[in-house]
C-alpha cells in the first residue's frame, strides 16, 4: 500500500518530469493536489510551491535524462602525456 | 601545513585518466561513480585494476537513499557485487531520491525536509550498511527547487540524518553553496549545525549561474560541475577544516568542459592551501591541555605537563 510520503514523492517525481502535469498542476495548484488524493498539509505545501524553482528543475532534470539517453562525446583535449600513461590507459581500457 | 591525513584528490572520469595516471604523485585518490559501471564488467574490473594504483572511492547515483520508498534490493545487491569485486577503501551516495511510482526523474531530488524523510533516510541508510557491508558516505545534494512540505531546514535535516544513523558524511560544498545563494540561508550556520566530527569526506566542484525562463524572476546557481571551484567555497573548506577535529579527504568533481590537466591539479592545490589555512586557526585557537597540538610536521601529543 503506498504510503502518504510515497505519493507525495509521486506526485513531486511526475512534476518535475511531465510537462502537461506540470502545465494543469500550475493553473491550479490546490485543486490539482487534492484530486491527486494528497492529504491536507501536502495540498497546501504544492499549491505555495517554489514555482521559479519548479521550472528550473524540470528543465534540470530533462537534460539530465537527455544526456543520459546519448552517447557521451569525448571532450578531452588533446594533452602531453607520457607514453607510459598512454600504455597505462590502453591497459585499463583493455581489461 | 595540513594534517598528513588529510588527502587530496579527483573523481574519475574515464577523460581524466592519462592525467590522473601521470600525475600519481600529486593526487592521493580518485572517487569513481558506480553506475558508469553498471553491468560492464570489462570496466569493473578496470576499476580494480585502478585500485591498485591509487586509493579509490566509489560514489553511487542510482539508490535513492532518502526517497519514500525503500531502496530496491536488486540496487543494493548490485552495488554490493561492484563493492566485493573492485575493493574501494569507502562507498558514497546521496540523500535524495530518484524515482517515485515507476517514474525515473534522471537525477537527484531533494524530498520534502521533515521527520518522516528523516525516517525515510534512516531506514534506507541502514538497509543498505547491512547489504553493502558498510555504512555509506551520505551527501547534501543541490537543489534548484526549495523541496516543498519542508519543515526543517536543510541542515537540520541533514543533522539529524547523520545523528541517527552515526554515517560519515560526504559534504559537497558547492552544493551547500549554491543552497545557500538560492534559498537565502548562510552556509557557515549550516556548518555550525551538522555534527562536524562525522565529516569525513568532501566535494569541491563549480558551477553557473541559470536564468528562469518565461519571465520568471531572479537567477539560480546550478551545479553542473563544467567550471572551476568558486572562491568561496574554498573559503568554506578553510572554515570546515578549522573546525573539523578529523582527517577530511577532499574530491574535486568535474564532469566536462575539461581544461588542461594542470588546471585540476593547481584547484587540487588551491584545496591544500585552503585546508592548511583552517588547520593554521585550528591549531592557534585550540585551548591549553588539548592533547593534539599542530606543529608544521604535523600532529603530536602535548608532554603530560602541559595538558
Amino acid at each position: 500500500m503506498t504510503t502518504s510520503g510515497e505519493r507525495f514523492e509521486e506526485v513531486l517525481a511526475r512534476l518535475y518530469t511531465d510537462d502537461a502535469y506540470r502545465a494543469a498542476f500550475l493553473r491550479d495548484p490546490l485543486t490539482f493536489a487534492r484530486r491527486e488524493g494528497l492529504d491536507s498539509a501536502d495540498c497546501a505545501a504544492l499549491a505555495a510551491i517554489d514555482r521559479d524553482g519548479l521550472t528550473l528543475a524540470a528543465e534540470s532534470y530533462a537534460r539530465k535524462r537527455q544526456l543520459k539517453a546519448a552517447p557521451a562525446p569525448s571532450a578531452a583535449p588533446r594533452s602531453r602525456v607520457s607514453l607510459w600513461a598512454r600504455w597505462m590507459a590502453w591497459l585499463v581500457k583493455a581489461l | 601545513m595540513t594534517d598528513p591525513r588529510d588527502r587530496f584528490g579527483i573523481g574519475y572520469r574515464p577523460e581524466l585518466l592519462p592525467g590522473i595516471l601521470t600525475h600519481l604523485d600529486r593526487i592521493d585518490l580518485v572517487e569513481a561513480i558506480a553506475d558508469d559501471f553498471l553491468n560492464r564488467e570489462g570496466r569493473l574490473s578496470a576499476l580494480r585494476t585502478l585500485a591498485t594504483q591509487i586509493p579509490l572511492t566509489l560514489h553511487g547515483l542510482p539508490l535513492g537513499l532518502a526517497g519514500a520508498a525503500p531502496v530496491e534490493p536488486r540496487r543494493l545487491d548490485d552495488f554490493a557485487r561492484w563493492v566485493d569485486v573492485v575493493r574501494p577503501e569507502s562507498w558514497s551516495e546521496h540523500l535524495a531520491f530518484v524515482r517515485a511510482g515507476g517514474i525515473e526523474i534522471g537525477h537527484m531530488a531533494a524530498p520534502p525536509r521533515r521527520a518522516a524523510t528523516i525516517d525515510h533516510a534512516i531506514r534506507n541508510i541502514e538497509r543498505a550498511a547491512r547489504v553493502v557491508g558498510a555504512l555509506p558516505a551520505v551527501e547534501n545534494i543541490a537543489t534548484l527547487i526549495d523541496p516543498p512540505g519542508s519543515s526543517l531546514s536543510e541542515a537540520e535535516w541533514v543533522a539529524g540524518i547523520l545523528r541517527a544513523t552515526g554515517a560519515p558524511m560526504l559534504l559537497d560544498l558547492h552544493n551547500l553553496h549554491a543552497n545557500a545563494e538560492n534559498f537565502g540561508f548562510d552556509p557557515v550556520e549550516y556548518l555550525d549545525t551538522l555534527p562536524l566530527h562525522q565529516i569525513r569526506q568532501v566535494h569541491l566542484a563549480g558551477g553557473r549561474r541559470i536564468t528562469v525562463p518565461g519571465g520568471g524572476t531572479g537567477s539560480r546557481i546550478l551545479d553542473d560541475h563544467l567550471h572551476r571551484t568558486p572562491d568561496r567555497v574554498f573559503e568554506l573548506l578553510a572554515r570546515l577544516a578549522a573546525r573539523s577535529p578529523q582527517p577530511l579527504t577532499v574530491v574535486l568533481e568535474r564532469d566536462g568542459s575539461y581544461p588542461a590537466f594542470q588546471v585540476l591539479l593547481d584547484e587540487l592545490d588551491q584545496a591544500r592551501a585552503a585546508v592548511s589555512a583552517g588547520r593554521m586557526e585550528q591549531a592557534a585557537t585550540a585551548p591549553r591541555g588539548t592533547e593534539r597540538e599542530w606543529t608544521a610536521r604535523g600532529p603530536r601529543r602535548l608532554p603530560e605537563a602541559a595538558r
